[in-house]
């Protein structure tokens, strides 16, 4: 089968854009499981509360900078809850129960908007954002592809600078490598969390910011497969790494998009990404770029 | 309200059914102490072996119940492997996982009916007469009480021992010579194939089956009813199950709001009651269990940490 260089490049900025949201989205997860070695699953349902807080912010003001702020926030705020009532006094458990009361705490929101929004997609446009694709040379790129993914990569490096000379990212590496020590050295580990979760929560407001932008529609359904799937991406970049996320995230959209585009239909596209998640756990579970865990 | 014959059947059938599928869970998770978070694909599993078989077969009920419980088993064993290699939350995501790959297959290939489902799955007949309403619930609460024989059975056995054993300290498991790599692999196959009898049960019943009755919420759904009757105790799947199908018919404004009502189930019972309604962990047995243990000297296992 000839390869057609043009209709190459066109899947791989299809896939980068695909992957800059799972990327995005599992940022927030990276940083709590590097934290609390807690997969936040819950994480989908902030990303979801962002979608419909850019949803109702734009809605009722018409500006595009409180539908900014409203995406932003509002998961801030829902991130730093959540770390409060459920994983703060779960620290210490088996692993698998925060695991599931951050399923269930998924679920829960994820029900909940649709019960108070219904079920059915919302048509999600900003007015004066272009729309029609515009021809790059061989390929022809839709205007959101452009922002999707300069914005995540730059925010991803700007943030893992950030994480390699602030305080709180110092703190965090620290914790993440021994809470018990970390705390006995001074560092204010409720602080520390809080921060992380609402970092990380600013990130998923952002992606549902960029998913709505780019697919034109939001639903309480959209953090279905990115819960699941962010997993698949920091599996892939190893757990608890900036970089590793934004690395696992771009690889999985891109080779999702090349594997049904040049693969054919032997499997539905979401398989892809579980049957990865299932052989690279097995096979190598510190991640493509990770180090074996310790301890 | 006026309860129908009908509904009453349905509801106790129902239960019956989920019922043995949180045992197989409370098998898996509470007995062997390996995290399934994907039960529902092994009810699946079942449901679709008996659509299959009967409908594009032929084959009657008594064949189908137990191919479902075998291929159940099979595919069971298949995550059990994956088992061996990992451990808590990786295992965790992996059965996410699977219960993912589980639906996409069903609803991408034809013989298990896409989209759609299978339609006309026949009731079990015995000489000639069709099994249906009341005979039906009677037939699958015979079922069930058979699976809770075989159940305590298989806690009197060596390997009820060994899963838990495995649950309390896998490590010093395999040192004492105990196969952990066996009795993983049999805790998924054993739990998966009362799932897939669950779903056999269910399929049968309805008459119809469909991809989206077995996605990843609904192991969610099996796993409140582990949760809320007690992951440890038999009588707890039971209790579980039909507290978790009864809440929403019982507060019928509830209904739109099933899915909050059973994540909400699962978040207060971890935090107030982890060990569930009818958990063998009571606060009595807790506290008769520590006298002895003082008195004895030794320290209790298995309470965990000290928070």
């Amino acid at each position: 089968m000839a390869v057609d260089p043009g209709t190459l490049l066109q899947h791989l900025i299809s896939g980068l854009t695909v992957g800059s949201i799972y990327a995005a989205t599992a940022l927030g997860l990276t940083l709590v499981y590097g934290l609390l070695k807690i997969l936040h699953i819950a994480h989908a349902g902030i990303y979801v509360i962002g979608a419909y807080a850019a949803y109702l912010a734009y809605s009722v003001t018409g500006s595009i900078v409180a539908t900014i702020a409203a995406a932003l926030l509002a998961p801030a705020a829902a991130g730093v809850v959540l770390a409060r009532l459920l994983y703060m006094p779960m620290l210490g458990k088996p692993r698998h129960i925060p695991l599931m009361l951050s399923i269930a705490a998924f679920l829960l929101m994820e029900e909940l908007i649709a019960n108070i929004f219904g079920h059915h997609p919302k048509g999600f446009h900003i007015e004066g954002f272009p729309t029609e694709p515009v021809e790059l040379g061989i390929v022809t790129v839709r205007p959101s592809s452009l922002v999707v993914v300069p914005v995540t990569v730059g925010l991803t490096l700007a943030l893992w600078a950030a994480f390699q000379r602030s305080k709180i990212g110092i703190a965090s590496y620290a914790v993440a490598q021994d809470m018990e020590t970390a705390k006995a050295l001074g560092v204010n580990l409720p602080l520390i969390v809080y921060a992380n979760f609402a970092i990380g929560s600013i990130l998923a407001g952002l992606a549902a910011l960029l998913y709505g932008i780019h697919y034109g529609s939001i639903s309480p359904y959209m953090g279905d497969v990115v819960a699941y799937k962010a997993l698949v991406v920091i599996v892939l970049g190893g757990f608890g790494s900036i970089m590793g996320a934004l690395a696992g995230g771009l690889i999985l959209g891109v080779a999702e998009e090349l594997l049904t585009s040049y693969l054919g239909n032997i499997l539905p596209r979401e398989a892809y990404a579980f049957i990865v998640l299932i052989a690279l756990l097995i096979i190598r579970p510190q991640g493509l770029f990770g180090r074996p865990e310790q301890g | 309200m006026p309860i129908s014959a009908g509904y009453l059947s349905t509801l106790l059938t129902v239960i019956a059914a989920y019922a043995i599928a949180a045992m197989g869970l409370n098998l898996t998770m509470g007995r062997a102490g390996q995290v399934n978070l994907g039960q529902a694909a092994f009810v699946g599993v079942g449901a679709m072996t008996s659509a299959i078989l009967t409908v594009k077969l032929g084959l009657p009920f008594w064949a189908a119940l137990p191919a479902a419980a075998f291929t159940s088993f099979a595919v069971g064993s298949l995550l059990g492997l994956v088992s061996i290699r990992l451990r808590h939350d990786f295992l965790a995501i992996t059965t996410i996982g699977f219960n993912f790959i589980v639906i996409y297959i069903f609803l991408y290939y034809e013989i298990f009916g896409a989209s759609y489902g299978i339609i006309g799955i026949p009731k079990p007949e015995i000489a000639g007469y069709k099994i249906t309403g009341f005979a039906y619930t009677a037939l699958a609460w015979i079922i069930l009480a058979a699976m809770v024989t075989l159940a305590r059975f298989i806690d009197r056995t060596w390997m009820g021992i060994a899963f838990e054993s495995i649950r309390e300290n896998e490590d010093v498991s395999e040192s004492i010579g105990i196969d952990t790599k066996k009795y993983k692999v049999l805790a998924f196959a054993i739990g998966a194939m009362y799932g897939g009898i669950g779903g056999s049960l269910l399929a049968h019943f309805k008459g119809y089956v469909v991809y989206s009755d077995f996605s990843f919420p609904y192991s969610i759904m099996i796993l409140s009813m582990s949760i809320v009757g007690g992951i440890d105790t038999w009588i707890g799947a039971v209790a579980g199950a039909a507290i978790v199908i009864l809440l929403p018919e019982v507060f019928r404004p509830l209904m739109e709001y099933r899915m909050v009502m059973y994540s909400a189930l699962i978040v207060v019972m971890l935090f107030l009651r982890p060990e569930g309604i009818f958990g063998r962990k009571s606060a009595l047995t807790m506290r008769m269990q520590q006298a002895l243990y003082s008195l004895l000297g030794v320290r209790g296992g298995g309470g965990g940490g000290g928070r």
